[in-house]
């Protein structure tokens, strides 16, 4: 046995020939949780990537239990016992949740069949001996999406492996979830597993981890015992340097009520909403996963149909909400899913930030757009917002960290001067200092005197912008908050409290 | 959450079909008394035979979100190059009369049809061109070819010896007892082999089966190569059953593959369907229409008409249900 | 050090446009090449007769082309634009000769309208099919495209006595460059007024940018106030409509009716449209790069008639044309890609 389960030795990755990784080297013990933390951009990913056999290291070895291991494709990190659980689900909705455990490794009978009756009976005991209560039988694209994600883990628990990758687990969890997880994942250590832990969110890796390692840019800056774990250290390590204000300060006047929703309903998740939005104000809405907070105000701004309920906005009533209608009304709305509903990933980025006003630039008769107006404004925006791009006519979005990205996101936004913009998650994978510079760009629009309406699962976030939360739990809004009186415990049992009238 | 309902549209399409089919056989039997003669049903199998293969190979393509258009060129090619070697065989007069020269013929067409299905797939996993663009140009590239080879001529086959309409057992044409081995030989190698079932899956998910290291490049050129090779062997297999190879061989064919997949309940956008009962219940439907229309005698240019309308019928369905992007 | 990375930027930017002018306008460069050794070595091409042929050849498949791109730029396809062609010449060839209206400039008038809209009539419908009721447009059009070829031939079978239907008047074989030597330059003119307006239609207005984005993500695109059903609806309006005028095209250069006058054309349509640069899965592509994909898969034509080459290796070798330049589109966007990618990092 040796001391350490996997050791990388001076790892390096290019891609299209910019290195990304510069020599890292780290070592992993068996019974240990092991957190990984940086900022977006830092090379974690690609770390475990590397390990996944997702692809392979440029230079550089791996030892696993002293043997050379050199994996070529995520087959070979499976065979090696590795397991990796990525940041998106990677079940298939149209199998049964037996056929997704055993999809990479399909039992076979005598005769070389696939065989369904062992999938079935062992795959269904395996959830039952982890204490889960899914039917093997059942389809995937029939649960919930807090299941679907335990169906994942359960899959990786179920070959026995020695070393777990978990590259952000929690994102679509609910905290009973969570707390669920963290317990398998004591467990697994306690078994001997090595268990690798990537996140965002410090507090968890501080409540779990044996040792964090932090990256930035692409190599190892420092590691830290579980004694020694510091959360200023920790972030200054991340940053590079010290990190002043976590949040800005706005002195902003609050006017009078610019929106005011009245019950309104989206089955099967929003079971009748109402509030009220001022001038100058951010409202922050928070809300366990699935107490129904992106549902709410996505049938707000009308991308999914609305099914009861009054919407009155800046004096005018929104009798049937629709994207383009909201918008000509001045509402701006930034989803949680950047590359999918955000952005033009593999158009440059002045095409990206124009998009949303193409109309209103446009001539009125011919509906010609001035190629000289578009970039005007698209510098306009890139400077303002310190966009970090060096030609936005031949760098695309794709080619942004994820931070830049959601800058561009919010500038085609701020474009318009919204009365109102909704945000859905308005920080997640934006790194450190993008985040402070997203958040006053926030709290300057509602300074001119604009609503702001943010959805995020990051309570500390929204105590530092809001100020005013509503907490909504089950479909419902159970408690309202404000500033000055945050108090993150009162929250958390508002947050509860839908799910208990539930169960 | 239990069981989501299944939508009305969903329940309309899986029994639906199956009500319609039953109304059209209801109709035509009483509109035309030899509807229902054993003798029109055992041709009407005969007649599906040769198509119901080439769905099974459009099955594997579809499985996968992929189409093949090049079905109907593909099994003239096929069939057109087996028949030229046929004539090279039988220059000295002899006639083809073993059955391993049968087996020699139909192997030749099948790999050639295999080889078409090669290069789509190749194209289209490998290159990643979009399916339709790929398989509409090798529909025109395998026809032109074979008008080529054949220097436009009509190849007849019957008079080399090369028929099945008198290869029957029990009185049901060869051609069905066939069909049948390969329906159900498909049908467990969809459902009992790893590729099946991962070809199922990566349908439902290019990239998450990616990252599991499934080998999607190699499943989906498997596919390709699966559909030409059955379309090659049911290329060769009309010709024997037609007496022979003119330039219009399963011209269109596609359009009668294509339609009786999705009314088989095999979805165009993928991972969802099954070949038993998929490929043969949407099949015989619509050659159950064909064949009804012929016995009232109407005009041939109807049909065109009526299977466009079928495509069109059975695709709506299809896209009701699915809630994706629109192209 | 920061000069020096500053000229290297500089450099990967220069290369970066050089790179994507050379892309751009590949295909142009292989044209002029083509025409140039044409000219030389070519017999029979080097003459008045045969480029005014050519440049003849090239002005309908410009017109229905042009149709095709724009759907193509939103990843769709429109297989029924052949059928559309077959069915314009069938009717209008019958209102031209066989109704009461026949020898006035009525028929004439009549028979414009007619064509048009049966072109409108087939994009309305392809349209609401994809756009309203969400089929795939691959399978949405191969449906239309049978049907309306379908009454083409059914149309032909039960109004004329053959398959063609010949005897049009001079006004209206015009517009095919045909009834007076004269009239020879009269498509050419339809054809370069189709390709500004399309361009035009394209880079510089709304529904041009909307269109791109559409073709790329229509998630997105919704999201940010685009109306993508509307969008995609009029994609397949104007495809029919240029599919119909194309049609008219067509049978004035026919000087006849042919109920199977498209059959063989798709390969030809979508030829130009994906040699020329546009790609199939959507969002890249122009009006300029269809130009050049008409002018070169007409050149191969004319050239590979003029060379004897049998009629049935036409479309073999076309399609081998096609599938090379599809496959060199995604090659060169994902070098654009990586090359930028390689720029934003020294920058």
């Amino acid at each position: 046995m040796h001391e350490y389960i996997l050791e990388m030795q001076d790892i390096r990755k290019s891609f299209f020939g910019v290195e990304v990784l510069h020599g890292v080297s780290l070592q992993f013990k068996a019974g240990e949780v092991y957190g990984l933390v940086g900022e977006n951009g830092a090379g974690k990913s690609t770390l475990m990537n590397i390990i996944g056999g997702v692809f392979p290291a440029d230079s550089g070895g791996m030892l696993l239990n002293g043997e050379k291991y050199k994996p070529v494709t995520p087959r070979d990190a499976r065979d090696a016992r590795i397991a990796f659980i990525h940041q998106e689900l990677n079940l298939f909705s149209n199998l049964t949740v037996a056929e997704n455990l055993y999809i990479d490794q399909l039992p076979k009978n005598a005769i070389q069949a696939v065989d369904y009756k062992h999938m079935r009976r062992e795959g269904g005991e395996r959830l039952k001996s982890l204490g889960l209560d899914i039917s093997p039988n059942a389809l995937v694209s029939d649960l919930p999406m807090g299941i679907r994600q335990t169906v994942e883990i359960a899959k990786a628990l179920l070959m026995n492996a020695r070393i777990i990758l978990f590259d952000e687990p929690t994102t679509s969890l609910s905290q009973k979830e969570k707390e669920y997880l963290f317990a398998t994942i004591r467990a697994l250590k306690e078994s001997g597993v090595a268990v690798v832990y990537i996140s965002h969110i410090l507090e968890d890796v501080f409540e779990l981890c044996d040792r964090v390692s932090v990256l930035r840019d692409g190599a190892l800056i420092g590691t830290r015992e579980r004694d020694e774990l510091n959360k200023d250290d920790i972030v200054s390590m991340m940053v590079g340097r010290k990190l002043e204000h976590a949040y800005p300060v706005v002195e902003k006047e609050i006017g009078e009520v610019l929106l005011t929703v009245k019950d309104v309903q989206a089955p099967p998740m929003v079971k009748g909403c109402s509030l009220e939005l001022r001038r100058g104000e951010v409202l922050g809405i928070f809300g366990l996963m699935g107490a129904g907070r992106t549902e709410f105000v996505r049938a707000v701004y009308g991308i999914d149909p609305l099914k009861g309920g009054s919407i009155l906005f800046d004096g005018e009533s929104i009798q049937k909400p629709a994207p383009k209608d909201c918008i000509s009304r001045g509402i701006a709305f930034i989803s949680e899913d950047r590359r999918g509903e955000g952005l033009l990933m593999p158009k440059p980025v002045d095409d990206n930030l124009i998009l949303a006003k193409i109309d209103d630039i446009a001539t009125p008769m011919m509906k010609i757009v001035p190629n000289a107006v578009v970039d005007k404004l698209t510098d306009i925006s890139i400077q303002e917002l310190r966009i970090r791009v060096s030609n936005k006519k031949l760098q695309m979005a794709t080619n942004l960290s994820g931070g830049n990205q959601q800058k561009v996101v919010v500038g085609k936004w701020l474009m318009l001067e919204p009365k109102m913009l909704i945000m859905d998650e308005p920080t997640r994978g934006v790194d450190v200092g993008a985040k402070y510079e997203i958040y006053s760009l926030i709290l300057d629009l509602a300074k001119r005197g604009s609503a702001v309406l943010c959805i995020s699962s990051e309570m500390e976030e929204l105590m530092g912008i809001c100020d005013r939360i509503l907490i909504m739990a089950n479909g419902r809004f159970t408690g309202e908050v404000h500033k000055g009186s945050f108090d993150p415990k009162t929250i958390m049992n508002y947050a509860l409290q839908g799910g208990e009238e539930n169960g | 959450m239990g069981k989501a309902r299944r939508s009305p549209l969903e329940f309309a399409l899986k029994y639906g079909v199956y009500t319609i089919f039953v109304v059209i056989v209801i109709i035509f039997g009483l509109s035309n008394k030899n509807f229902l003669s054993t003798s029109n049903i055992l041709l009407l199998l005969e007649q599906s035979a040769p198509i119901m293969i080439g769905v099974i190979g459009m099955t594997f393509v579809m499985m996968d979100g992929g189409i093949d258009i090049s079905a109907g060129s593909n099994m003239y090619l096929s069939a057109a190059v087996s028949a030229l070697l046929m004539t090279r065989m039988t220059a000295d007069g002899s006639l083809i009369t073993s059955a391993w020269q049968y087996i020699l013929f139909m192997l030749v067409s099948l790999c050639v049809g295999a080889l078409i299905g090669f290069f789509n797939g190749l194209m289209i996993s490998r290159f990643r061109i979009v399916p339709f663009i790929v398989t509409l140009i090798t529909t025109s590239i395998a026809r032109g070819l074979g008008m080529f080879f054949t220097d436009m001529k009509l190849i007849i086959v019957n008079n080399m010896g090369f028929k099945f309409n008198d290869k029957s057992f029990l009185g049901i044409s060869l051609l069905v007892y066939i069909a049948v081995a390969l329906l159900i030989l498909f049908h467990c190698v969809l459902r009992y082999t790893t590729y099946g079932c991962q070809l199922k899956a990566q349908g439902n998910n290019h990239e998450a089966a990616q990252k599991l290291g499934i080998n999607i490049t190699r499943n989906t050129l498997i596919s390709y190569v699966l559909c030409g090779a059955l379309c090659g062997l049911a290329g060769i297999m009309l010709a024997g059953q037609s007496g022979g190879v003119p330039t219009s061989l399963a011209e269109g064919y596609e359009f009668i593959i294509i339609p009786s997949a999705v009314l088989g309940g095999i979805s165009l956008f993928g991972g969802k369907g099954s070949i038993l009962p998929g490929c043969i219940i949407g099949n015989l439907l619509i050659n159950t229409i064909v064949n009804g229309l012929t016995m009232m005698s109407a005009n041939p240019y109807v049909y065109t008409i009526v299977r466009g309308v079928i495509i069109f019928i059975a695709v709506m369905v299809d896209s009701l249900n699915y809630k994706g992007e629109i192209r | 050090m920061a000069l020096n990375n500053k000229a290297s930027y500089e450099k990967a930017l220069r290369s970066i446009r050089l790179k994507r002018l050379l892309s751009d306008n590949a295909i142009l460069v292989i044209w002029v090449v083509f025409f140039a050794a044409s000219l030389l070595f070519v017999e029979g091409f080097a003459s008045a007769y045969n480029i005014k042929n050519y440049l003849s050849n090239c002005a309908p498949l410009l017109v229905v082309a042009a149709g095709l791109t724009i759907v193509t730029l939103n990843g769709g396809i429109d297989f029924s634009t052949t059928s559309v062609i077959s069915l314009v010449s069938t009717i209008t060839a019958y209102i031209l000769v066989k109704t009461a209206l026949a020898d006035t400039i009525w028929a004439i008038i009549v028979a414009f309208l007619v064509g048009l809209g049966i072109g409108a009539l087939v994009g309305v419908i392809n349209g609401l099919a994809i756009s309203g009721l969400k089929m795939p447009s691959f399978v949405a059009t191969l449906a239309t495209k049978l049907v309306f070829s379908g009454v083409a031939v059914w149309f032909g079978s039960v109004f004329y006595e053959k398959v063609s239907l010949p005897g049009l008047p001079a006004g209206f074989t015009a517009i095919g460059g045909k009834g007076n030597p004269n009239y020879w330059f009269i498509p050419l003119l339809i054809a370069l007024f189709v390709f500004v307006l399309i361009e035009w239609l394209l880079s510089k207005t709304v529904f041009g940018r909307r269109v791109y984005a559409v073709g790329v993500n229509p998630r997105t695109s919704q999201i940010s106030g685009i109306p993508v059903r509307r969008t995609i609806f009029f994609e397949f309006l104007l495809c029919g409509l240029l599919a119909g005028l194309a049609g008219l095209m067509y049978t004035g250069k026919n000087r006849a009716g042919i109920t199977t006058l498209g059959d063989d054309m798709f390969v030809n349509i979508v030829g130009s449209v994906v040699i020329g640069g546009t790609s199939p899965a959507g969002g890249f592509g122009s009006m300029r790069k269809t130009l050049y994909g008409v002018l070169f898969l007409t050149l191969l034509s004319t050239i590979l008639n003029l060379l004897g080459i049998p009629y049935t290796l036409y479309d073999v070798i076309k399609g081998v044309f096609v599938l090379i330049a599809a496959g060199l589109e995604l090659v060169t966007r994902r070098m654009n890609i990586r090359a930028a990618a390689k720029a934003a990092k020294m920058g």
